[in-house]
């Protein structure tokens, strides 16, 4: 999205919060929470990733983010620029090469001195019935938000471990409680990132590492451009609330994990998701009629009904 | 239960008055909240943090010297000044009566924590029928009873509320305190299954589960027991009063407008392992 430039209500309700709007959201943290803080935001070029590289800044971090593509970090950067006053790094990589991250983490550490909080929100999915699946694509979706979190976390700890300091992981997941529908790839991949999460909370506890996620559910952001319109306009009702949280919502729980606040908090997984784990359906690729007949039949208590 | 004097547990009130909070300072301006069990422990902690932030509060609890001492504890050290109500949320009417007082002074409700409850420590086998019917009865029924009180006064006024539950760890059972997992337990499930009927009302209904935290509620427990459980989580440590009213802050305010039917575990990773065994370890589980 172009600094500045305004968005309509119904783009609103479906991409998000602006740039503008970034800066200016109200916050419920005290404004230095994080002063002096060390954050590295994977993703961090556009959408949540945005979002919660934009908080942590407002809230005094030094911040650097990571990402594939130069362009949408160098944004972020020039919004936080122009917007707060600040700096922040940015580091063009993908995070499925291990050797990439372990020379992010180097230039992270050297550029800030250490490292306070991770917050892995790189990922990404595409919607696609998973009998049609290739083989590329199935590992793509793997290798990105499974291996590379991991890749992530383990370099982040060993840098901890060796130099004796404490260190926070937050995992931007996604809701995976009742299973996603034509994103099986990444329902696979980010239960594997939950359950990593709550073993590694043990395992590091004695490192002073906590390990929680966030799983967000339907979040107006610039990711929904991935879908379909018509899939994207689906996400909005697919919970109890009957509208699509915003990057903010995902930002502010992850400056409570990472904050003091969190501090006997590990092995979590904090849904911000509207009630959607309880409630609501989103077919990434177009509900397929089966499914339709059900909730015909189910609503008017006879049998299925071919609209 | 033991002779010996009472072991001091966590933040006293000057620390609670000077707890350094993540939150900002005028958060909670023009709020009004009540919250159960405000007298001791947790709910006291939760009561300062409040009033700090600029709510308008309510405590309720069985005793009122409790209550008073939390009122009078936020009065000298913050200059501000909170109501009482001494009741049992055992009773339906007087659910009612504190939600009147509350209405009828400020015509609003904005933030209801559940807070108030409590177990003993016992072997289930020997529990009493009245036993396990008082634990129901406080931490379900009372706790139910409340929500609904709120929620129809919410509908009524066609104003939004959010309700936070204090429940507990129960996500691998609570061997020795059996009774309050049934009960709380009942309350997660009852708060995921009101975020969806009560969405429609913008009331969002939220469960704190804390795992073990510093405070004079630990003394319920026999010092045999108590003194390890600090060992019963990842960190090796306890929890503070303040870790659960913070999250409570996170989930009531606007940080948590996106969320509802939500459990928060904070618990130091006990959900994943360690072992409170709050009645002691039975011999048969001691490792060889």
């Amino acid at each position: 999205m172009v600094e500045g430039k305004a968005v309509s209500d119904a783009d609103r309700e479906l991409y998000g919060l602006d740039d503008a709007e970034l800066l200016t959201q109200p916050t419920v943290y005290h404004p230095e929470l994080f002063a002096g803080r060390s954050v590295l935001v994977s993703g961090g070029g556009t959408g949540i990733g945005r979002a919660i590289a934009v908080l942590y800044a407002r809230l005094g971090a030094r911040v650097a983010i990571c990402g594939r593509r130069a362009e949408p970090l160098a944004e972020t950067a020039a919004l936080i620029r122009k917007g707060l006053g600040v700096e922040i790094a940015t580091h063009a990589m993908t995070i499925r090469d291990p050797d990439q991250v372990g020379a992010l983490m180097d230039a992270v550490w050297a550029g800030h001195g250490g490292l306070d909080v991770l917050v892995n929100n790189a990922g990404g999915q595409f919607a696609q019935n998973p009998m049609d699946y290739s083989v590329n694509g199935w590992r793509a979706v793997i290798d990105t938000n499974l291996n590379g979190t991991w890749h992530m976390m383990q370099a982040a700890a060993r840098r901890w471990r060796d130099q004796g300091r404490p260190g926070c992981i937050i995992n931007i997941v996604v809701n995976i409680h009742r299973g996603t529908l034509q994103t099986t790839h990444s329902a696979a991949a980010r239960a594997g990132i939950v359950y990593l999460g709550r073993s590694l909370a043990v395992e590091w506890a004695p490192l002073g590492i906590r390990v929680n996620c966030v799983s967000p559910g339907a979040i107006a952001s610039n990711g929904l451009r991935n879908y379909s319109r018509e899939a994207a306009e689906q996400f909005r009702y697919a919970n109890p609330m009957r509208r699509a949280g915003d990057g903010w919502d995902i930002a502010e729980a992850c400056a409570y994990l990472g904050s003091p606040a969190g501090k006997f908090i590990t092995g979590e997984a904090l849904a911000v998701d509207g009630g959607y784990q309880m409630l609501g359906e989103v077919w990434a690729a177009g509900e397929p009629e089966y499914f339709r007949l059900g909730r015909g039949a189910r609503g008017r208590g006879e049998g299925a009904d071919p609209r | 239960m033991t002779d010996a004097e009472p072991r001091v547990w966590g933040l006293d009130d000057d620390a609670l008055a000077a707890y350094p909070t993540v939150y900002r300072s005028d958060l909670l301006a023009g709020q009004v909240a009540i919250i159960s069990g405000g007298g001791t422990g947790l709910g006291r902690a939760m009561a300062y943090l409040f009033a700090r932030l600029g709510a308008e509060v309510m405590i309720c609890s069985r005793r009122q010297e409790n209550l008073e001492a939390t009122a009078t504890g936020i009065r000298e050290r913050l200059g501000r000044s909170i109501d009482t109500m001494a009741m049992t949320i055992r009773d339906p009417d007087a659910v009612a009566a504190l939600m009147d007082r509350v209405w009828s002074k400020h015509g609003r409700l904005d933030i209801l924590v559940n807070n108030g409850g409590g177990q003993f420590p016992q072997q289930a086998i020997d529990y009493s029928v009245k036993g396990w019917n008082a634990v129901i009865d406080t931490n379900l029924n009372g706790t139910w009873y409340m929500m609904q009180q709120a929620a129809r006064r919410w509908r009524d006024h066609d104003q939004p509320g959010s309700i936070v539950n204090i429940v507990a760890d129960i996500w691998r059972g609570m061997p020795g305190i059996a009774h309050t997992c049934a009960a709380r337990a009942g309350v997660v499930y009852a708060s995921r299954s009101l975020a969806v009927e009560w969405a429609p009302y913008r009331i969002r209904v939220n469960c704190v589960a804390p795992g073990t935290v510093a405070t004079p509620g630990l003394n319920v427990y026999p010092p045999e027991a108590a003194k390890n459980f600090h060992r019963a989580n990842p960190m090796l440590r306890c929890g503070d009063a303040m870790d659960i009213a913070e999250a409570v802050v996170y989930l009531a305010t606007s940080s948590g407008k996106f969320i509802t039917g939500e459990c928060l575990t904070v618990d130091g990773g006990q959900q994943l392992w360690g072992e409170p065994w709050p009645n002691g370890k039975p011999e048969w589980f001691e490792t060889p």
